[in-house]
């Protein structure tokens, strides 16, 4: 039998979904599955009345995620801003999972998406054949959305180019999507609304345009405040992704997590862990996304080539290969970082003879 | 005989508004306001027109106003909303608390009460305003935690704030009392307990006293937490005696008076504890307390606008609808401060926090500035202010304006160290400008008075009670505080002018005792600086300068022999600091005239000469030293420069080594051709592109020379290349030169300057 790599959320937290909304008795708005309280307490994690455990999807300030689905609820969309891998995308499925019980309506933003994308397009062997009709049309996620009163999704918003960025506009203010050749319109059911994801710190992105801003909400996910929580995070993501490959190795231990998450913050933020030193910053964003990924093919290496057991040398590939981006500046950097704080530091001679290890 | 006791948070905007209703449900025969009885004296200005909050109340020690306390009021303060009741309906209002005499008495019992207390602001005052902090805030924290709340304030605020109905102050204050009962009954302790015996016990008496005087119906309003410990006054009569009878005879005498504040003091922002951290928001609530959020954010968007940044009627719309939104998401009756600025956030500034501090110095916290009558009485410092600034005749004007003084006339001189004075005190009304004329007879200040300088008069009361003893005590204290040689060096530049000497000898102590670790040289460089100055000011006393001239043999020994080492291996900026410290240092000694200092320093200097990788622009300034206190010879300098300018070296090194080498004077190009080929060659091999990048280190040397000389090198440009080298001996004295013709002309001349010829 075949097993999906990766469910989408609204399967993979089926049973939770489906505790809470039966024990929902709080006001929903039209076509929304449960209360907004409830959306927050899916989202943040907590205990239910019957004892439920729920456990959190995101880690963080949950007055963020306040924010995130009381704009929901009002005719305004919600954009989601942050540097790369500060779980926009991952906040805004499990909001619409938990609000819509449909993550799939995604429209994911490139360079390349046309207003086709996030209209509507022809069949053309059908508008030839038969002339315009409503038969030609080829849905889009956005108007399925609207049609059901769903969430749509538009992921990497402004890697859009703005003209097309700007089709969205009249959907957002007047939640109708006219199709001039069919002489008709898409009136948008209660429920619809959109959450877009965008980054606000890389290359090639186009920036909104202020008629578009004035139809978002934005809130921007920062990273993650402390030591403790980010911590949390790696190590929570580290073990559901480890079950799903079905790894056959340990549980990374927490100690070598730590120390992950200590040298991301610290090349991340400039400064080591004491507020003592000052450290040069690498060119890549040192995002908790990527401090996850080091641990998960930290634990595949030890799982498939070492002992089973997550040690430092298993965790020194990815952590250089995830730092040194710019194979000039960034070696430099990382140089510097090895001989003055990594070294000096009690107990952590082995990642350092780990990465002294490997040449780059 | 009926007593209603009002538990209030301090600066509550919700306890104010029930104060208010309460009183006028009650119409009281005497209200009683928590607060130290010495205020009774200033409490009748309450109502004044020209009295306007924010103000303080200002309790000092007469004879040691360094022992205050501020009490600060704004409009929507309970207290305030209770004395301008009593006003308003001509009823008797008293101050109810243990005095501050007998608390002074208390607090400093261990030290007695000498000169020797030394001033403390942040201590002495921190600690009086956590008297008037709200009720303590632990015990609050264990009822906001069972109701799930991580800050109490925020539970409070939500709890007793905003709940606000007009109708009902009564059962608002019943729940207030019933709560703080609980508590207290509870056994669960406040920071303050010790302290808090002692203030109720008092609080209680005065209760009791009003009640001997047959007042009917008092209303007390008080700190939430004391309520409890007021409510049974016949069963607590006797604990109360025993404590009172406990407490210690003060004869320290207090007095009060008022003073203006601002918003900005009553936020934490400024580090004054006393309480709130939006004093913008609760006025705006206080004045518009049916407000529900549109008009707060429609202030957001005009402030926003002010700042020319595009916020529509819609974003106003659109905000407002996400803070009904999050306050119903929330469970709160209505938004509140919190959910506004996450709307404004999300909505206006595209989730970004930064603009949101505009809000908050703007609005949140506000720029209001209180008010004060005239016939107040005075801070013995503001009357002694105010009386040199009468006897001077210098307006307190707002606007900017210059102030040209004559040092030489008494009353200029005056003015010049009471300003000198006031810059000590951080104040900062008259500020020096560099004057255009030469000399050091002249100085000009630009004045520019703004009210908020009276509060920072008042602050710096604590000082000493005139502004010479104010300046002397604060640079004092200051002074024990730094280790830095140059932050001590600089004091005594700014005492000088502002003729406080007993400081001096105080400063010059501890710049030896800091120069005798310090290894840094630079440092010593720059605290030698203002020392060689002192010399010049005669009124110095003999004391003074024999101290001084000793300060300076050591540090003088010290720099000369750290100096080489210490201009060895510098990037260019450090370098470029070196070299003025080296010129200045110089300069201060040649004004010293002490042949045995300049000696030494002369040989620190050769030393310097003789070394390799010393920034060139220091190697300049040390070849021009030596050369004009004929140290080195001219051939040798002649041949020093053409080193320096020689081919092998980077334009840009001869270009430094240039610029230390003439700074200050073209003179020396002027009369020794030799040098003046030298130069005129380099120039004239440059190629193009050196030239271009070299043209603004040479003109940068180059304009400060004086406008005669300029022109004079520009004549001398002009030839080129001098074939017929002149006047090689321009050393040493002409042998037509009689002494004795030229002193005839010393008396006169000495006449002219008012010196007394000797």
């Amino acid at each position: 039998m075949k097993t999906i790599l990766r469910q989408h959320v609204e399967e993979q937290f089926a049973h939770e979904l489906e505790e809470i909304k039966k024990q929902d008795s709080g006001h929903r708005p039209p076509n929304w599955l449960m209360s907004p309280r409830s959306v927050l307490t899916y989202i943040m994690g907590g205990k239910l009345k019957n004892g439920f455990e729920v456990s959190a999807k995101y880690i963080g300030n949950d007055r963020l995620i306040e924010i995130a689905v009381a704009t929901l609820t009002t005719d305004r969309a919600l954009l989601l801003y942050g540097l790369p891998g500060t779980a926009k995308s991952w906040v805004s499925e499990h909001l619409s999972a938990a609000i819509s019980g449909d993550s799939t309506l995604l429209i994911q933003g490139t360079a390349g998406t046309s207003e086709d994308a996030i209209r509507y397009g022809w069949n053309y062997a059908r508008l030839i054949a038969e002339g315009p009709s409503e038969k030609a049309l080829v849905e889009t996620p956005m108007m399925r959305a609207m049609q059901d009163g769903k969430i749509a999704r538009l992921e990497e918003l402004t890697r859009i180019g703005s003209d097309v960025q700007d089709t969205l506009i009249t959907i957002l203010s007047e939640k109708t999507m006219p199709i001039p050749e069919l002489n008709m319109e898409i009136q948008a059911v209660e429920g619809f609304n959109v959450i877009a994801t965008a980054n606000n710190r890389d290359k090639g992105v186009n920036e909104l345009s202020g008629a578009l801003k004035r139809r978002f909400n934005t809130v921007i996910l920062p990273t993650p405040d402390t030591v403790e929580e980010e911590v949390t995070i790696v190590q929570q993501r580290s073990a559901s992704l480890a079950k799903t490959y079905q790894m056959p190795a340990e549980a990374p231990a927490l100690q070598e997590i730590q120390r992950i998450v200590t040298i991301f913050r610290e090349l991340r933020s400039g400064v080591s862990a004491d507020g003592k030193t000052k450290i040069k910053m690498p060119s890549g964003a040192m995002s908790t996304a990527e401090a996850i990924s080091v641990v998960n093919s930290g634990v595949a290496l030890a799982a498939h080539f070492g002992d089973g057991t997550l040690n430092a040398a298993d965790l020194a590939a990815g952590l250089v290969g995830s730092v040194v981006k710019d194979p000039v500046q960034d070696k430099l950097v990382w140089n510097e970082y090895l001989e003055t704080i990594l070294k000096t530091r009690e107990g952590w001679k082995d990642l350092y003879r780990a990465c002294k290890e490997i040449n780059i | 005989m009926a007593i209603h006791l009002l538990g209030i948070r301090h600066h509550g905007v919700g306890s104010a508004k029930n104060v208010r209703a309460m009183l006028h449900a009650l119409k009281p025969d005497l209200i009683l306001v928590e607060g130290p009885p010495e205020m009774d004296a200033i409490v009748q200005w309450i109502g004044a027109d020209d009295l306007k909050p924010p103000v303080a109340a200002l309790c000092y020690d007469e004879a040691l106003p360094q022992r205050a306390a501020f009490y600060p009021f704004s409009e929507f303060s309970p207290e305030w909303q209770a004395m301008l009741y009593a006003h308003q309906h001509k009823i008797p209002v008293r101050m109810m608390d243990l005095p501050l005499s007998i608390a002074w008495q208390m607090r400093y019992a261990e030290s007695p009460a000498d000169a020797e207390v030394t001033p403390d602001p942040e201590t002495a005052e921190a600690a009086d305003f956590v008297d008037f902090m709200p009720t303590p805030r632990d015990p609050i924290a264990h009822f906001a935690h069972i109701a799930g709340y991580k800050n109490s304030e925020l539970w409070w605020e939500h709890q007793f704030e905003q709940q606000y109905n007009a109708d009902q102050p009564a059962t608002h204050f019943e729940a207030v009392l019933l709560m703080m009962q609980t508590l207290r009954s509870a056994g669960i302790a406040s920071s303050m307990d010790a302290e808090n015996t002692h203030r109720e016990a008092y609080m209680g008496q005065i209760i009791r006293k009003a009640q001997n005087e047959l007042y009917q119906n008092i209303a007390v309003v008080c700190g939430a937490w004391h309520a409890p410990a007021l409510l049974d006054l016949k069963a607590s009569e006797k604990a109360h005696a025993q404590i009172l009878k406990k407490l210690p005879k003060s004869k320290i005498k207090v007095k009060a008076t008022w003073v203006p504040w601002t918003n900005n003091r009553l936020s934490f922002a400024s580090g004054y504890g006393a309480g709130i951290t939006s004093p913008g928001w609760y006025h705006h609530l206080w004045e518009h307390p049916n407000d529900e959020g549109q008009r707060w954010l429609t202030k957001v968007a005009h402030l926003f606008r002010e700042k020319k940044m595009d916020i529509s009627t819609a974003h106003v719309i659109e905000a407002f609808r996400l803070t009904e939104s999050l306050a119903a998401l929330r469970d709160l009756p209505r938004p509140g401060l919190i959910e506004m600025n996450e709307a404004t956030t999300t909505v206006m500034c595209m989730g970004d926090t930064i603009l949101l501090e505009l809000v908050q110095q703007e609005l949140i916290v506000g720029n209001v500035l209180g008010n004060v009558p005239e016939g107040l009485p005075k801070l013995p410092l503001q009357a002694d202010f105010e009386d040199i600034v009468r006897k001077l005749r210098i307006p307190l004007s707002a606007e900017k304006k210059e102030k040209k003084l004559n040092l030489r006339d008494e009353n200029h001189l005056k003015c010049s160290i009471f300003f000198y004075r006031l810059q000590i005190l951080g104040i900062t009304w008259a500020r020096p400008i560099s004057s255009n004329s030469k000399g050091t007879f002249k100085e000009v200040w630009e004045l520019n008075w703004n009210p908020e300088m009276l509060i920072s008069l008042i602050e710096m009361g604590i000082w000493g009670n005139n502004v010479e003893l104010a300046a002397t005590n604060f640079l004092q204290d200051k002074a024990k505080r730094s280790l830095v040689i140059s932050e001590l060096s600089g004091m005594i530049s700014q005492a000088i002018p502002a003729e406080l000497f007993a400081v001096i000898e105080d400063l010059l102590y501890h710049i030896n005792q800091q120069a005798t670790v310090s290894s840094d040289i630079a440092e010593l460089m720059s605290a030698l600086i203002p020392l060689a100055e002192l010399g010049r000011y005669g009124n110095v006393r003999k004391s003074d300068l024999e101290a001084v001239n000793k300060l300076i043999d050591g540090l003088v020994v010290r720099i000369s022999i750290g100096l080489p080492n210490a201009t060895y291996g510098l990037d260019d900026d450090t370098a470029q600091k070196m070299f003025e410290l080296i010129r200045k240092v110089s300069d201060a000694l040649r004004i010293l005239e002490r042949s045995d200092l300049t000696e030494q320093w002369q040989e620190s200097l050769m030393k310097i000469a003789e070394k390799d990788g010393i920034p060139p622009v220091i190697a300049g300034c040390t070849c021009r030293l030596l050369f004009d206190a004929h140290k080195i010879e001219r051939t040798e300098t002649a041949r020093q420069v053409h080193l320096a300018l020689s081919y092998g070296h980077l334009p840009t090194f001869s270009a430094a080594w240039l610029e230390g080498f003439l700074k200050g004077s073209g003179m020396i190009l002027l009369y020794d051709d030799v040098l003046w080929n030298l130069l005129h060659q380099w120039i004239a091999e440059l190629n193009e592109h050196a030239f271009v990048q070299l043209m603004p280190i040479l003109r940068r040397t180059f304009s400060r020379f004086e406008t005669g000389e300029r022109k004079k090198l520009g004549e001398k440009a002009k030839k080129g290349t001098i074939l017929a080298i002149e006047s090689t001996e321009i050393d040493g004295y002409d042998p037509r030169f009689n002494p004795a013709f030229a002193e005839l002309v010393l008396p006169f001349t000495a006449k002219l300057l008012g010196l007394k010829h000797a």
